[in-house]
């Protein structure tokens, strides 16, 4: 029966064996480095190769032929040798590399030696060919003396052996599930290949049993081993390629969306109406919006990495925003500016209100400081307008109440002033007699004298006069008086660049008195302490106000400046009337205010503090106690 | 003859009248100070002649009050007012209620000599109007009824005939008459009579010839 299904069998197997190798080619031609690539292709290609020769031995039709045939089988015999070493090598690893090298070496002699004998390394001398049945076809075999160098071939396949049992325990030894399970299906098929072709190679030699070598099933089994390894291989790097690919639109989508992000955020930015800017340690600004580049008449991009001093002509501004841009960093507090000038670059000079925060970076340092402001000039002038008209106003309550005073002023000095001009007038008259009458000029003398100083005590009289004014009594509280007072003067104490501060006392008792007098004496106290500093530097200016509860009993006030105080000597001359250091001041101020808090049966008096700077204190008594007394 | 003019200095602030005083002495003048408005009525003496130099704010009675007390008596002596302040409603108050001058203090002296001076000259003239008056009232006194009737036709203007017509009797008559009243009034001219009646207000003018146009 002429053999059909072993020659399809085989020539499928050999197909399937160049189709991989084909792929593999391609595979490693796409990438020469994958050295793996090239000892497959090349041990698929072998097999392919040995599985034809070995058809076509079966189908042999003289022993000559069959030993030709088996001459060149042993070419892709040795390529695969040395491909599966290489394979082990590569793919899984080996402990003794050299156990490989000597199986290549040997099996490279046996092929020198299989080209010097004739016909074969395999045979002496083939002596004919006999028919044998493979399932259940009919198929040829050589029959002849075995060479005795065959062991050479045979010493090599043993080395192959071990050195695969050793590559395979390599791989089992690896820590990963798929090392491991690439050692024992690599590993575990050269192994039984190369133990299966040995025994059928040696048993067939020996003559033992009569069937072909029957290469191509265990050959094709290390193929498909070896290249469903590698294609799940190539799953795995398609997968991966394809994350790859994923991750790469993902970074695309991602990079599209920070970028709209980005953009709404400049757009943000730049359309809020306050100014929005960062600066660094130096003062140079890493972030700025539209309303600062506006601002500054510069675009935004130039204006990072410049300073206020390189964009702003007001040195003293400048100097004001880098304190306390600094303080902000150092402290890395918050900052609330609630006033405070800044001039663009078309000269106008705005006011602003400002939040200075510090950007904390991750190890708790602030080298940055976010600020923000509102322009709040409008505000401010319609405030400067208000403080204007109400410094008019009170300028005009004073001139009313100087005009007051000045009616009875007028009356009180004129008398005096009257009868010295006349007495004087008379006195001339007299000692243009022939006689004048000494006693009456010596008279008239003494009265000009006495009326003389009768005048000065007019003078020094005025603040008793003051207390003619009719006085309302009513029930008030301390610290109400003083946050009326405040909120009336605060205006004219920011205008004056001082700070205050204020430390009130939390329960109080009930006063009585003319609430609008002792307003009019802690303004007085108020204005005189602003003014005492404003010869110093804006920093320095501060003003404290303090109630407090004390024996007496009854409430003290004590409005504190920071500025060069008293002298120890005029401590208590300030309080007279005309004493004054204002070169505008009538110094009637402290007088008044001295006779109003006696009024109310209180003390007004002044002191200087320990550690610069004056107190005025103002007492007034509770009016339940003095009741009670 | 009247007695020498004296100035009444009131003044409140005792120190301000005294010097006053001097001022007025030094030039030659008699003056008498009181500390108030009621010091000054209750010393007053109409036969003193002189002038006042009047403060006006004084405690209780003020200088314009004093002013409109004394306007209701016949013989006001003339006011010089002093004021420690020049408030003009003050002022023509005082010069409508006849005030010979109204002085700021303080007060030069010059000025409020002059103006002492003057007052005094107006006291003076007023008392000589006054003088005269009383003496053409003593002598109509001593005229019969008849001969004020002829006095009264003759400062109408009417002739000697008309008043003879009017009073049904002879010129010669009314004649008589008009002489004895001459004589009497001590008079030489009848301008001179028409002038003291009408000095004394005696004098109906109007009223005597209408009663003759309409009679006659």
């Amino acid at each position: 029966m002429e053999p059909v299904l072993v020659p399809v069998v085989w020539s499928l197997i050999a197909g399937a064996c160049f189709t991989l190798g084909t792929v593999y080619l391609i595979a490693w031609l796409n990438d020469v480095g994958e050295r793996e690539h090239l000892a497959f292709l090349v041990l698929a290609m072998s097999m392919g190769a040995l599985t034809l020769f070995e058809l076509a031995i079966m189908r042999a039709a003289t022993p000559q032929q069959a030993g030709q045939l088996i001459r060149w089988a042993h070419v892709p015999t040795a390529t695969a040798v040395l491909s599966i070493v290489a394979f082990l090598h590569f793919y899984i690893g080996s402990r003794w590399p050299w156990v490989g090298v000597a199986a290549c070496v040997l099996r490279l002699a046996a092929l020198a030696l299989n080209f010097y004998f004739e016909p074969n390394l395999s045979y002496v001398a083939l002596t004919g060919l006999e028919r044998i049945t493979l399932f259940g076809e009919t198929a040829v075999v050589p029959v002849g003396e075995p060479n005795p160098w065959m062991r050479v071939a045979g010493l090599s396949t043993v080395l192959l052996l071990v050195f695969a049992v050793d590559s395979t325990l390599t791989g089992l030894r690896k820590n990963t599930p798929v090392e491991r399970r690439r050692g024992l299906l690599i590993g575990g098929s050269v192994v039984l290949l190369v133990l299966l072709s040995a025994l059928t190679s040696a048993l067939v030699h020996a003559g033992i049993i009569r069937s072909v070598y029957l290469f191509a099933g265990p050959a094709f089994v290390l193929v498909l081993a070896m290249s469903i390894e590698l294609g799940a291989d190539t799953v795995r790097s398609l997968h991966v390629s394809a994350l790859l690919k994923q991750s790469e639109t993902d970074l695309k989508t991602a990079n599209e969306q920070i970028e709209r992000e980005r953009a709404f955020l400049r757009q943000v930015i730049d359309t809020m109406p306050g100014l929005l800017f960062a600066k660094d340690r130096r003062g140079a600004f890493t972030l700025a919006n539209r309303a600062v580049a506006d601002l500054y008449g510069c675009p935004v991009d130039q204006l990072l990495g410049r300073t206020d001093a390189d964009l702003n002509v007001r040195a003293e501004e400048v100097s004001h925003f880098r304190a306390d841009d600094l303080a902000v960093m150092d402290s890395r507090e918050q900052r609330f500016i609630p006033e405070e000038q800044v001039t663009g670059a078309d000269g106008r000079t705005r006011w602003l209100m400002t939040m200075k925060v510090p950007i904390v970076d991750s190890t708790g340092a602030a080298d940055q400081v976010l600020g923000s402001s509102v322009d709040i000039t409008a505000r401010k002038m319609a405030e400067l307008e208000v403080e204007q008209q109400r410094n008019e106003l009170a300028h005009l309550s004073r001139v009313t109440m100087l005009s007051e005073l000045s009616g009875s002023l007028t009356h009180e000095l004129n008398q005096p002033l009257t009868a010295i001009l006349s007495n004087a007038q008379a006195a001339l008259r007299f000692l243009a007699a022939d006689e004048p009458n000494l006693d009456e000029l010596r008279e008239i003398l003494s009265d000009i004298v006495s009326d003389d100083r009768r005048a000065g005590e007019v003078i020094r009289g005025l603040r008793l006069m003051l207390k003619r004014g009719e006085t309302r009594q009513e029930a008030f509280d301390a610290n109400e008086l003083v946050r009326d007072v405040l909120k009336l003067v605060r205006g004219d104490v920011l205008n004056a660049g001082v700070a205050l501060s204020v430390d009130l006392a939390p329960t109080l008792p009930m006063l009585s008195g003319d609430r609008v007098q002792l307003q009019q004496v802690l303004l007085n106290l108020i204005v005189n302490g602003c003014e005492s500093m404003s010869q110093m530097a804006r920093r320095r200016r501060r003003l404290h106000v303090t109630t407090l509860l004390t024996e007496g009993p009854g409430v003290r006030v004590g409005v504190s400046d920071e500025g060069t105080g008293i002298p120890a000597g005029d401590l208590e001359r300030v309080f007279e009337p005309f004493f004054t250091t204002k070169p505008q001041g009538l110094g009637l101020g402290l007088a008044v205010c001295r006779r109003i808090i006696a009024a109310h049966g209180g003390r007004l008096w002044a002191d200087n503090n320990p550690v610069g700077g004056a107190t005025f204190f103002f007492f007034l008594p509770d009016p339940r106690e003095r009741k009670v007394s | 003859m009247s007695a020498a003019a004296t100035v009444f200095v009131i003044d409140d602030d005792p120190s301000v009248r005294t010097a006053l005083v001097r001022v007025l002495r030094s030039a030659g003048l008699q003056a008498v100070a009181y500390g108030s408005a009621q010091e000054y009525i209750e010393a007053y003496d109409p036969a003193r002649r002189g002038c006042l130099v009047l403060d006006v704010a004084m405690p209780d009675i003020g200088g314009l009050d004093l002013q409109s007390m004394l306007r209701r008596k016949s013989a006001a002596p003339p006011i010089v007012f002093l004021s420690g302040h020049a408030e003009l409603s003050d002022g023509i108050q005082a010069m409508k209620g006849g005030a010979v001058e109204f002085l700021t203090k303080p007060v030069e002296d010059a000025a409020l000599l002059v103006a002492v001076q003057a007052a005094i000259e107006k006291d003076k003239a007023d008392e000589a109007a006054r003088e005269e008056m009383e003496q053409t009232r003593r002598r109509l006194a001593t005229l019969t009824p008849r001969e004020l009737e002829v006095l009264r036709h003759v400062l109408s203007g009417m002739l000697n005939k008309q008043i003879a017509a009017k009073l049904g009797t002879v010129e010669k008559t009314i004649k008589v008459h008009r002489s004895r009243v001459m004589e009497k009034m001590q008079v030489s001219s009848l301008a001179e009579l028409v002038r003291m009646a009408t000095r004394a207000g005696i004098v109906a003018a109007p009223a005597l010839p209408a009663r003759g146009v309409s009679t006659g």
